[in-house]
């Protein structure tokens, strides 16, 4: 079956949109993980959806590295990107990140 | 494999035959432009100025220059300079002529003062520019095998594809010149950032490791003191657009493009590799700036993997139109929207490595034989517009 998202690690807790998809939609996940998800925004190609509930503080992680932290509570199949999610490097600011690395 | 090739005295290899018209000092930028305009199958540099910069940065500008000149795509070259003692010791003809003529190719050094001023500068800049075109145009191609082939790689306008299609495809080019015994740069310091502890476990040495973990803390160090949140700053806000959401999330995709292969080493800015392999060059990220920077470090042709999600329109505006001046800059896409709206930019798409229809090994095979066919003569899509964006010298300020 033809998947519209891909992991691209077995553990992220996030996937790529390969086409744009309209909330309620069900996802189709494909590359290292194989599961549906429901689509809880309208999210556009290329964006990220979450594939699992995260915590407020969580880390997200892709390409099985970590590339930031949740700044609310992200549900599996909301979309994961600015609103929800701070840099942890670099001096990225955000609220529960942690800033510059030691 | 072999690409056709033009021989230079110092061993390297030119995959153009260019004369360059190179102005010591700002002060002599109309005069190459003159000279330039006048004389066929020549390039210009026009010069960033160097006043008011310490003599780190004054020492980054004239290793531009004359890693320009030492390019192996540069059969000969015209210096124009002012009388010893006039501006920075940097920029004296006594100092930039021997660092450039030690590569063993033709140089004319044009000393405005003794000629009589700008405008006679001008006339013996072209009636010598024309004879070195001239004998230029005797050398002929030949065969030469890819360990005599260096190439830069570059990201830009990254976009989510830049990580799975496009830089991944970059990746396996880099391991397939490398492999073949020839030689990668890729650079981008501040895009390592999050990516550093993989790219180190492939250094060859614990002091390169060491290395390069120093020039990512140092970048690193550097947009934090600015106090301004980096991701104001890069991704940038066609990233962002794009669904690149952390600098984290962006270095993980560009780091792809340097391969598998082993790190040899991290250059300084500019800086030519002392062997073959793969190369780190602690650079600027902008796309008006790295391929030039490739180019002075003597790369044959520059490798641009262009996102470009977040560009808005159907044709667009490109990023930087063949900045390295002597190195061709070679587009390529991983997002197959991109390619169907920039057409005319790209050079050759590799989007089909998204949905599993074409396989990274695939896509590194073909971009394989584009390096070749270009290397040998056919040229890049940029390099069919008459138009050069201006030099932008990575420095480190500030600036007094």
């Amino acid at each position: 079956m033809k998947f519209q998202a891909i992991a691209l690690h077995e553990k992220d807790n996030v996937g790529v949109l390969l086409e744009d998809v309209k909330k309620n939609q069900c996802v189709p996940i494909g590359g290292r993980q194989k599961h549906e998800i429901a689509a809880r925004d309208d999210i556009r190609f290329g964006h990220k959806i979450a594939l699992m509930d995260i915590p407020q503080g969580g880390i997200i992680q892709k390409y099985g590295h970590p590339i930031g932290v949740a700044t609310q509570k992200i549900f599996a199949g909301e979309h994961v990107h600015i609103h929800n999610v701070g840099g942890l490097r670099a001096g990225g600011k955000s609220p529960a990140g942690k800033g510059e690395r030691a | 494999m072999n690409f056709l090739g033009y021989r230079r005295p110092d061993g390297s290899v030119g995959v153009r035959n260019y004369v360059l018209i190179l102005p010591a000092t700002r002060l002599c930028n109309q005069v190459a432009y003159r000279i330039g305009q006048t004389v066929a199958h020549t390039k210009t540099v026009i010069s960033t100025g160097e006043y008011g910069r310490h003599k780190r940065d004054r020492d980054r500008q004239a290793r531009v220059l004359v890693g320009l000149a030492r390019n192996p795509n540069v059969a000969a070259t015209v210096l124009i300079g002012m009388k010893e003692g006039v501006g920075y010791p940097e920029f004296q003809l006594s100092r930039l002529v021997p660092q450039i003529a030690s590569c063993g190719k033709p140089l004319v050094a044009v000393n405005l003062s003794e000629e009589g001023g700008m405008h006679r500068a001008i006339g013996k800049g072209i009636i010598e520019a024309r004879r070195l075109v001239y004998e230029a145009s005797k050398i002929r191609r030949e065969p030469f095998p890819l360990e005599k082939m260096i190439i830069g790689v570059k990201c830009g306008s990254s976009d989510p594809t830049s990580g799975i299609s496009g830089n991944p495809a970059f990746g396996n080019l880099v391991d397939r010149v490398v492999g073949a015994g020839g030689t990668a740069l890729f650079s981008e310091t501040i895009e390592v950032v999050g990516a550093e502890d993989e790219l180190a476990k492939r250094a060859v040495s614990p002091k390169v490791a060491e290395d390069l973990y120093g020039a990512v803390k140092k970048t690193e160090k550097a947009a934090a003191g600015i106090g301004e949140d980096i991701r104001t700053i890069n991704p940038i806000p066609e990233n962002i657009a794009a669904g690149i959401t952390t600098l984290e999330e962006k270095s993980l995709g560009a780091i792809a493009k340097s391969g598998t292969v082993p790190l040899q080493g991290v250059l300084e800015y500019c800086q030519q590799p002392p062997g073959k392999g793969l190369y780190f060059m602690d650079g600027w990220m902008s796309s008006f700036s790295l391929p030039m920077s490739f180019a002075a470090a003597g790369c044959q042709m520059v490798f641009y993997q262009i996102g470009g999600q977040g560009m808005p329109d159907e044709d667009p505006p490109i990023y930087a139109t063949n900045t390295g001046v002597v190195a061709p800059l070679i587009y390529v896409t991983g997002n197959p929207r991109t390619y169907q709206k920039a057409r005319l930019h790209i050079d050759m798409t590799t989007g089909e490595v998204l949905t599993g229809e074409m396989s990274v090994s695939q896509a590194g095979e073909r971009l394989l034989n584009l390096a070749v066919d270009i290397a040998s003569g056919m040229l890049s899509k940029g390099e069919t517009v008459n138009y050069m964006d201006p030099l932008e010298v990575y420095f480190e300020g500030p600036f007094l």
